[in-house]
């Protein structure tokens, strides 16, 4: 009985041990994810402003709200992650508080995506420069 | 989350800084870039205000995943709150416009 109670404790901090190490992993793609958007629509939204190659702005938001939507997902799998090994109720409320924010912000990037997708297939975009002149 | 393993909050805030500065590029540019369409202004600068706000979102999530406090959280969400306005600001603006 001993010897497995101290198979199962020795077991148990080997998976403690194999999550603390995948938390910030993942943590930290999900931030690469999102840094890499920015990239991209920044990059994109200067080529705009630079008539190089326009595009409404719109499109740059989705381009960085695809990127941040997956990065999202990533975050939210280190949030979930990080449940399983969160010794205290104010860790646990924490994360139920930071999971729940990043699941509505999931829900209405998804909602974004979705109208600006629609309006992009009905050409009804206005490139950057162009936006603002009426 | 004193003892959960997260990313180091100086390494993450080294690297939000790259979309906080884009976000403060664009709500200002925007600025300039917007006055100049009259009585369009607000609407014209909605749209900057609102990638201003993607950006400002993005380092907001970056630093989350170093710093996961109640005032960062408190951050996000006001940030989220925010460009829900202004989204739905800009569609109405868009719709009454015809």
């Amino acid at each position: 009985m001993l010897v497995l109670a101290t198979a199962t404790e020795s077991l148990e901090d080997a998976v403690r041990d194999g999550v603390d190490f995948a938390i910030p992993m993942v943590e930290a793609i999900g931030a690469a994810i999102i840094i890499i958007g920015v990239l991209v629509a920044g990059i994109s939204y200067l080529l705009s402003e630079l008539r190089i190659r326009p595009i409404a702005y719109e499109h740059v938001r989705l381009q960085l709200g695809r990127f941040i939507a997956l990065g999202i997902e990533f975050q939210l799998a280190s949030d979930i992650l990080t449940t399983a090994v969160s010794p205290t109720f104010r860790d646990i409320g924490m994360l139920g508080a930071i999971a729940g924010i990043r699941t509505l912000l999931n829900y209405f990037l998804s909602q974004e995506i979705e109208r600006v997708e629609k309006l992009e297939r009905e050409g009804m975009l206005r490139p950057i420069g162009m936006a603002q002149t009426g | 989350m004193s003892e959960s393993p997260h990313l180091s909050s100086d390494l993450v805030t080294a690297i939000a800084l790259i979309p906080f500065a884009l976000a403060a590029f664009v709500i200002t540019f925007g600025a300039f870039r917007a006055l100049p369409a009259g009585r369009h202004a607000g609407s014209a600068y909605a749209g900057y205000l609102a990638l201003g706000l993607e950006f400002f979102l993005a380092a907001g999530l970056i630093r989350l995943a170093g710093a996961q406090d109640f005032a960062m959280l408190g951050l996000v969400a006001a940030i989220i709150a925010a460009r829900r306005v202004i989204s739905l600001g800009i569609r109405y603006g868009a719709r009454a416009a015809g």
